[in-house]
């Protein structure tokens, strides 16, 4: 539901994701990561919302 | 009439020993207002009244009652509140009472069958000269407004809040007694929803920068939610801090994201976060996407059945599990 209602408001879904990796199931854990490191390098960095610095 | 049955059985659950107050609706001092009040047993229950102004929902005034700090002092006063209530408010009650904020047994419910009321920024931009407390009269599908001496007939399908035409549970769930028969409900539908649904992401990013750069934060919506009752909020914990208190864009979206997933599952669409916003943000379009997902998704409406477990503290295998990847 928080998946849709950030797509919803605005935001790239493919920013948010869940699985559930066992701690003996390192390949798993090596793809998800190497997966959605590129996700997030194929929509490049989100600009809206940036926290202004202190 | 409805007022006339109020105020009898308001007359009779003040007679009750174990009533301390009631809380009902007042005229308010001008124009289209309408106030809540608190009547204690033997008080005048004459100012008591019900019409289609009525739009704020009561439930929150439950919620914020004190608790005496001992089992002795709180047995020595008269535990029940007495309350006016309309159907949302009651799915309201229902879900309260489902996750134990308040128990059954301190209310005493007076259901009033509501047919809609009115949006009370669609009223003031059609008359907005009125400062004398005015009369509305629901009759065969028209309001009869009297303001400032004159009589005016308009149709209710223009001065009704938009929530009230997607209305579902107009006759209240719960009550220990019921004024008035029960009214039709309407079929429940997300156009809106929907059609927003279908715009591409930068389109409803662009959207929602606007509209969130608007918030000026000053938690109207929290405050009268009245689902939102947790005594400790994640907006004014100061460690962890979640989100600056600045308002700036960022903040005002972290804020109102937050506040709509705490009540996935749990809003019961009364519109009071959006009736009370200063700056006319369109809340509920959040709240109703988030109702509409847990239909489609779990079957599950909230505050409908008091028996039912609160949707997202329940698991089953079949529910639809297309987030993990």
């Amino acid at each position: 539901m928080l998946r849709n209602l950030l797509e919803f408001s605005g935001i790239n879904p493919l920013r948010l994701r869940m699985s559930w990796v066992s701690a003996s199931e390192g390949k798993k854990f090596a793809d998800i990561i190497t997966e959605i490191t590129q996700d997030l390098k194929s929509i490049g960095p989100q600009k809206a919302y940036l926290r202004k610095a202190v | 009439m409805i007022v006339q049955k109020l105020k009898e059985e308001a007359a009779r659950a003040l007679s009750r020993k174990d009533v301390k107050y009631l809380i009902g609706y007042k005229k308010g001092s001008y124009g289209f207002r309408i106030s809540p009040i608190f009547i204690e047993p033997k008080e005048d229950i004459d100012k008591l009244t019900f019409s289609p102004l009525c739009n704020m929902s009561l439930v929150k005034y439950v919620m914020m009652e004190e608790t005496l700090p001992t089992l002795t002092e709180q047995a020595m006063k008269p535990s029940k509140i007495a309350l006016v209530a309309r159907g949302c408010d009651t799915r309201a009650l229902n879900l309260l009472i489902k996750e134990k904020g308040v128990a059954r047994d301190k209310l005493y419910i007076i259901g009033v069958s509501c047919t809609g009321v009115i949006d009370q920024r669609k009223i003031e931009a059609r008359f907005p000269e009125v400062t004398d407390p005015a009369d509305v009269i629901e009759e065969n599908g028209n309001y009869i407004i009297t303001c400032n001496g004159q009589s005016h007939t308009i149709p209710k399908e223009e001065l009704l809040a938009d929530l009230c035409t997607v209305c579902q549970y107009p006759t209240p769930l719960i009550y220990d007694k019921l004024i008035g028969d029960k009214a039709a409900s309407r079929p429940a539908h997300y156009d809106e929803i929907k059609e927003f649904e279908q715009l591409p992401v930068e389109e409803k990013l662009a959207f929602w920068q606007q509209q969130f750069s608007k918030c000026i934060r000053c938690y109207a919506c929290r405050n009268v939610c009245p689902l939102c009752y947790s005594t400790i909020c994640s907006m004014d914990s100061l460690n962890p801090q979640w989100v600056w208190r600045s308002v700036d864009t960022s903040e005002n979206f972290m804020f109102q994201i937050i506040r709509t997933f705490h009540l996935a599952g749990r809003c019961i669409s009364c519109g009071e976060c959006e009736r009370v916003c200063p700056m006319n943000l369109p809340l509920m379009k959040l709240n109703r996407k988030l109702e509409k997902d847990a239909k489609e998704l779990f079957g599950y409406e909230s505050g409908k059945d008091p028996e039912s477990k609160p949707l997202l503290t329940t698991f089953h295998s079949e529910d639809p599990q297309g987030f993990i990847l």
